[in-house]
C-alpha cells in the first residue's frame, strides 16, 4: 500500500520517504518503483520532474559514500581512542619526541601536586578545590577528555588533570601535572587557563601541548596564540594588584620552556614545526629565485618570523627543490647554498649572511 | 505520521547507542552520514575536510555517549553539530570558505548552489535543475539555508530554528520571504507557482 501519489503536489513528493530514497539515496528498488509508477501515470511526469530537479539543485553534488565505506567509518569511530586523529594531524610526532626527554620520576611530581596542592589551587581558582573532577592517566594510551565547553584534552600517560565540574563565568581554569595536548574552543569572554606548578598558560581558542617535568615545564603551540606566565609573576601581579603580568606570547610553531633554575621562560621554536599554510605543489621548487623570496615564503608556510638583512642578500639566488624537507633541513640547505647560517632567537629565525657578491 | 515514527526510531537508536551498542551507532551513521556531509559541503567546499568533520562528530558522540542526553530530534542535533564543527574547524585551520569570509556571528557562510550537471543523466532534468539553482541563488543566504534544510533535509520548522539559532517564527518568515521572491523570479511554470501557493506554514 502506498499513498495516493496521483494526488501529490511537488512538495509532497520532496517529503515522501520512498521518493527521497530514490532521488537522494539512489536506492535501485525505489527507482524501479517510481519508473513503473510514472509509466502508469504519465500526467504526473511534470511534477515528479520538478520535485527531482528541486532536490538535485539543493544537493548539488553526490558525495555519498558506499555502505562498505560507512561500515569501515563506524569501525574507526568505535575503535579509535583518539590516537588515530592525532596521527593524522601529525601532532603525535611532537608528542613522541617529548616522551624521550623523560627526567624526574613520576612519583616525585605526582607527590608535588599533592603537597604543593591545596593552597595554590584555591588561589588559582576556588572551583578547583570546591567542586572538581580529577582524571589520571596511568596507562600507556593517551586518553581524551571532552570538557563541557567542548574543548578536548588528550592526557598522556602518568599525567593528571583537574578541572571544575562547572567553569566560572569569567574564566575556564584547569590544573595539569604531566603532559597533555589541549584543543580549546574559542570563547573570548571566557579565556581558558592551564595552570601547572610553576607556569600558567592563557588561551582564547587554539591547540597546544603542555608538559611538566618536575619543576620544569614546556608549552608548544600548534595553532592560534597563547600567553604563558610564570606562576611567580602572576602571584606578584596579583599582590601588587596589577592587571598584567610579564608573560611570553606564543604563536603557532613556537614554544616556551620554563627552567626552574633560571626561573624564567625561554621562547623558542618547536622541535618539528608543521606547515601552517597549504603549499602549492611546486612552490618549493626554486629556479634562480632571489633568496629573500624564499625566506618570505618560509615565513608564511611556518608562521615563524624570518629576520634577514635585505641589502646583504640582494644578490643571493637559489636553485633547489626543497619540497620534502622539514623546516630545519630547508634552512640548513639554504645556509649551505648561500654561505650563511641561522639561529633561533626568541622564537624567530635569524639569518646571518655574508652576501653573495663574489 | 511517517515523521513521528521516524523520530521515535531515531530516539530508540540513540538510547541503544548510549548503552554502548555499536550496531545502533552503525545504523545512525549509515542513515545520516551522507546527508551530514552534504550539509557540511554547503559551508566548505572541501570533501575530505567535511568528511573528517562529520566523522569527528560521531567520534565525539561515541566517546561522550554516557553524558549526552537523547536529543528531541536526532537529525537536527546531528546537523547542528556538523554545522558548528565545520565552521569552527575551518576557522581554526584557516581553510578558506567558498566565496564568503568567515563570520561565525552572522552565520553567513552558506554557499551558492552549483549542481554538477554531469551526474544528472537526463538533459531536460539537468536544465530544470540548473534553472531552479539559479532562482535559489538569488535568495539571501539565510533564506537559502532555510529552504535547503526544509526540503533537502526534510526538517520541520522547529528543527530548522534550533540549527540556525533563531526562533520558529523567524524560520517561517525566512521561508515565506523565500517563497515570495521565488515566485517572483520563477516565471512561466504554472505547476511551480501552484506548488508554492500550496505551502502554508
Amino acid at each position: 500500500m502506498h499513498p495516493d501519489y496521483h494526488k501529490f503536489e511537488v512538495e509532497d513528493f520532496t517529503q515522501d520517504e520512498r521518493f527521497r530514497r530514490w532521488v537522494i539515496q539512489r536506492d535501485p528498488e525505489s527507482e524501479a518503483f517510481w519508473v513503473g509508477w510514472l509509466a502508469a501515470h504519465p500526467e504526473m511526469a511534470g511534477k515528479v520532474q520538478l520535485a527531482r530537479a528541486f532536490l538535485y539543485a539543493l544537493e548539488e553534488k553526490n558525495t555519498a559514500l558506499s555502505a562498505e565505506e560507512l561500515t569501515s567509518i563506524t569501525e574507526e569511530v568505535t575503535e579509535q581512542n583518539s590516537a588515530r586523529s592525532f596521527w593524522r594531524r601529525s601532532i603525535f610526532q611532537i608528542a613522541a619526541s617529548l616522551f624521550l626527554v623523560a627526567g624526574l620520576s613520576y612519583a616525585f611530581w605526582l607527590n608535588r601536586t599533592g603537597s604543593a596542592g591545596i593552597e595554590t589551587l584555591s588561589e588559582i581558582s576556588p572551583v578547583l578545590v570546591a567542586d572538581f573532577e580529577e582524571i589520571e592517566n596511568k596507562e600507556g594510551q593517551p586518553k581524551t577528555i571532552t570538557l563541557h565547553d567542548g574543548s578536548t584534552v588528550t592526557l598522556y600517560k602518568k599525567s593528571k588533570l583537574r578541572y571544575p565540574k562547572k567553569f566560572m563565568a569569567d574564566q575556564r581554569a584547569v590544573y595539569l601535572t604531566g603532559q597533555a595536548f589541549f584543543d580549546i574552543t574559542k570563547n573570548p569572554k571566557q579565556p581558558f587557563w592551564v595552570h601547572t606548578d610553576r607556569i600558567s598558560t592563557q588561551v582564547f581558542g587554539t591547540s597546544f601541548m603542555v608538559t611538566t617535568q618536575g619543576e620544569n615545564a614546556k608549552v608548544e603551540v600548534r595553532s592560534g596564540r597563547v600567553s604563558v606566565y610564570t606562576r611567580k609573576d602572576i602571584g606578584t601581579a596579583r599582590r601588587l594588584q596589577q592587571n598584567e603580568a610579564m608573560g611570553v606570547v606564543l604563536t603557532a610553531n613556537q614554544q616556551a620552556s620554563f627552567v626552574n633554575k633560571e626561573e624564567r621562560l625561554v621562547k623558542s621554536v618547536v622541535p618539528q614545526p608543521i606547515v601552517l599554510q597549504k603549499i602549492e605543489s611546486h612552490a618549493y621548487e626554486f629556479d634562480e629565485a632571489p633568496i629573500s623570496s624564499v625566506f618570505d615564503q618560509l615565513e608564511r608556510t611556518y608562521g615563524l618570523p624570518v629576520i634577514y638583512d635585505a641589502t646583504t642578500v640582494k644578490n643571493c639566488y637559489i636553485t633547489a627543490n626543497l619540497t620534502d624537507e622539514s623546516l630545519f633541513d630547508k634552512l640548513n640547505l639554504i645556509a649551505r647554498i648561500s654561505h650563511s647560517n641561522y639561529e633561533i632567537v626568541d622564537g624567530q629565525i635569524i639569518i646571518h649572511s655574508k652576501g653573495c657578491d663574489n | 505520521m511517517a515523521a513521528l515514527s521516524q523520530t521515535t526510531t531515531d530516539r530508540q537508536l540513540w538510547q541503544q547507542l548510549k548503552s554502548g551498542s555499536e550496531l545502533a551507532l552503525g545504523k545512525l551513521l549509515a542513515k545520516y552520514f551522507n546527508l551530514l556531509q552534504n550539509y557540511g559541503f554547503k559551508f566548505v567546499r572541501e570533501e575530505n575536510f567535511v568528511k573528517d568533520c562529520v566523522q569527528e562528530v560521531f567520534i565525539e558522540i561515541w566517546n561522550r555517549r554516557e553524558q549526552i542526553s537523547t536529543p528531541e530530534s536526532v537529525r537536527a542535533y546531528l546537523l547542528s553539530c556538523v554545522r558548528r564543527r565545520v565552521l569552527r574547524e575551518s576557522d581554526r585551520q584557516h581553510i578558506i570558505k567558498e566565496a564568503w569570509p568567515v563570520d561565525l556571528e552572522n552565520d553567513s557562510n552558506f554557499v551558492e548552489f552549483s549542481p554538477e550537471w554531469s551526474v544528472i543523466e537526463q538533459e531536460s532534468l539537468a536544465e530544470t535543475t540548473h534553472r531552479i539553482a539559479d532562482v535559489l541563488n538569488r535568495l539571501p543566504k539565510r533564506q537559502r539555508e532555510a529552504i535547503y534544510l526544509r526540503f533537502y533535509q526534510n526538517l520541520e520548522r522547529d528543527e530548522i530554528a534550533v540549527i540556525m539559532g533563531v526562533n520558529a517564527q523567524s524560520v517561517s518568515n525566512l521561508l515565506q520571504a523565500a517563497f515570495k521572491s521565488f515566485r517572483e523570479n520563477w516565471v512561466g511554470l504554472v505547476t511551480w507557482v501552484f506548488f508554492l501557493g500550496y505551502i502554508v506554514f
